[in-house]
């Protein structure tokens, strides 16, 4: 039993490396800065919180109606509401530094520019484990998922991201595209330390007696049980032909589903939507991935990762 | 607040048309209710309906650890609800919300509530009659066969009002109309409400013209219930330099004072 170790650590440059406890993580838009779920556990038990997404100046999001329920999912249109770097490191930071799990800055931004401004200024903030460059977001009218979805655009985005940081560099994929593998190839050759899939899908919804969409921004990104198996899928794809590690997310809900992850080939992974339902979701999948590998005989999770996969 | 995934259901009765009252076993969550908090419920032991259901609590028995909700069944979470049978587990998480707030100053109270919109106010009703304050409570409903009967109320002192849109029982007409009456003829310190966003709407217009501090209840879709997601946006002014602001109903809310609620974008 003491062999045991659920660690995962994603190397980054300049000798800089997350390194997470146990392979769980709270994904971006899911977890607030954590004050919200820190009232029902301790969030050092968290392998690392990746914190609501971050934009250089203060954003108020979208008009309500903000989120839709769909079978097995939700569509969101939250138009990215945060308070801006600033606002996060003067009075986000501060509370989450108390714990002793890295925090993972989710980025975005309009322009090429500013992805660099905010990794220049976040480069040696204490407090601040990793970058998440999220190329994803389909709530805002400019930049962000126009980034992820244009080979050269990402190549440009992540690059440029990239020359001004020496953290650990995670580049979060939009699943709204053809190809995942070729993106997600493109991340790793413009410098990305780790990929995280996926972000959500587009979609929408009308009101039929309205007779017009529900979202003010027409549409939203879908996420939950309804998308674990393209999620799943997606990250198959990727663990074939890309070598960073990859951190897996889209619709986990249970122990069951974050192995099928790991299995798939995600050396971490990250628990969004299950976070609404049940905020105790991340330590229930934590504990029963360590009884799935105590039954199974995994001594650590880089033996796991990717494993279901026939070998080479 | 903490999640009870342990509660069990006491009593689950169909009311009136539509309407149900559940009784609850959850002494955590009856020891610390506010009245306007409300508990998030997950109805579905399955993923769908995926998101957990915001209910105002209605009622509260300290003593024998019990919640009430009174819900009207409007879709497939509040279907589901009907359900359940006493002494099925229920899971539920709260209490939610920041409540109303309730000075302990013995003064004159008016609530105005529209449909199954009464339910947070009948447990400010109560709360409020303890601390010897006067209440006047408004209930509003359609007709007759949808008014909710309110004996507790009138045991515990209230004086109580009924409006009805077709007149079939008390006054004819919206609760809101009733109301102004009341503010006509007689000093009240405070109104609270909780119903459609129309009436509330009134309320506001009411509130100011009256300048007569006033606390509404807001309804959005929600998602996680305890501030973290922003997905159920009001809009709130913060004050002439700075604007207006996005708040969130669950956190900020459900309970805002009216003059600050933004109602058209």
């Amino acid at each position: 039993m003491n062999e045991l170790s659920m660690e995962v650590r994603i190397q980054g440059q300049n000798r800089r490396a997350l390194i997470m406890k146990n392979p769980v993580m709270t994904a971006s838009g899911t977890f607030g800065f954590g004050k919200e779920y820190a009232a029902f556990y301790d969030l050092n038990k968290l392998g690392a919180i990746a914190v609501k997404g971050i934009t250089l100046e203060p954003r108020e999001g979208n008009p309500p109606p903000r989120i839709i329920e769909t079978p097995s999912g939700i569509l969101n249109s939250i138009g990215l509401q945060n308070p801006g770097i600033e606002g996060f490191v003067r009075n986000e930071l501060p509370f989450l530094r108390t714990f002793n799990t890295p925090v993972i800055v989710n980025i975005s931004g309009n322009t090429i520019a500013e992805y660099a401004l905010l990794a220049e200024k976040l480069d040696t903030v204490e407090g601040v484990s990793a970058l998440e460059i999220n190329v994803s977001c389909p709530n805002v009218k400019e930049g962000c998922l126009a980034f992820g979805i244009n080979k050269e655009s990402l190549f440009n985005v992540v690059k440029k991201t990239r020359e001004n940081t020496t953290l650990p560099l995670i580049v979060k994929l939009s699943p709204n595209v053809t190809d995942i593998v070729e993106m997600a190839e493109t991340a790793e050759q413009a410098g990305a330390d780790a990929i995280s899939l996926v972000n959500t899908f587009l979609g929408t919804a009308i009101d039929i007696y309205k007779k017009k969409p529900i979202f003010a921004n027409i549409v939203g990104g879908l996420s939950g049980p309804a998308i674990k198996p393209i999620a799943l899928r997606m990250v198959w794809e990727v663990y074939e032909k890309v070598n960073i590690p990859i951190i897996g997310m889209g619709g986990i809900t249970d122990w069951k589903d974050a192995v099928e992850f790991i299995l798939a080939g995600a050396s971490a992974l990250a628990v969004g939507t299950a976070n609404f339902i049940n905020p105790n979701t991340p330590l229930e999948i934590i504990d029963g991935i360590q009884s799935y590998m105590a039954a199974e005989g995994f001594k650590n999770i880089e033996e796991m990762t990717g494993y279901a996969h026939p070998p080479a | 607040m903490h999640i009870d995934t342990s509660a069990t259901v006491i009593s689950n009765k169909k009311i009136i048309p539509e309407h149900y009252k559940m009784e609850i076993y959850s002494p955590q969550t009856a020891s610390s209710a506010k009245p306007g908090q409300f508990i998030h419920i997950k109805t579905s032991r399955t993923t769908s309906p995926l998101l957990r259901r915001p209910i105002s609590i209605y009622m509260r028995d300290k003593k024998r650890g019990i919640i009430s909700i009174l819900y009207k069944t409007v879709g497939t979470g509040t279907s589901l609800l009907t359900e359940y049978k006493p002494e099925d587990t229920i899971d539920i998480m709260g209490p939610l919300g920041n409540g109303f707030p309730l000075g302990d100053e013995q003064n004159r109270i008016a609530l105005a509530g529209g449909g199954v919109g009464i339910a947070p106010l009948v447990f400010l009703a109560l709360e409020a009659s303890q601390l010897k304050k006067q209440v006047i409570f408004i209930q509003g409903a359609q007709c007759k066969t949808t008014l909710i009967e309110t004996r507790e109320l009138k045991d515990a002192g209230c004086i109580v009002e009924t409006a009805t849109d077709d007149g079939s029982a008390g006054f004819h007409g919206f609760p809101t109309e009733l109301l102004k009456k009341y503010l006509e003829k007689e000093r009240i310190d405070t109104v609270y409400s909780c119903g459609p966003t129309p009436m509330l709407k009134t309320i506001k217009k009411i509130s100011l013209e009256n300048k007569i501090q006033t606390y509404i209840s807001l309804e959005q879709k929600m998602g996680c219930g305890i501030g973290a997601c922003l997905g159920c946006a009001c809009r709130v002014l913060v004050n002439e330099s700075q604007g207006s602001t996005y708040k969130r109903v669950c956190a900020d809310g459900p309970i805002f004072p009216a003059e600050v609620v933004v109602f058209d974008e």
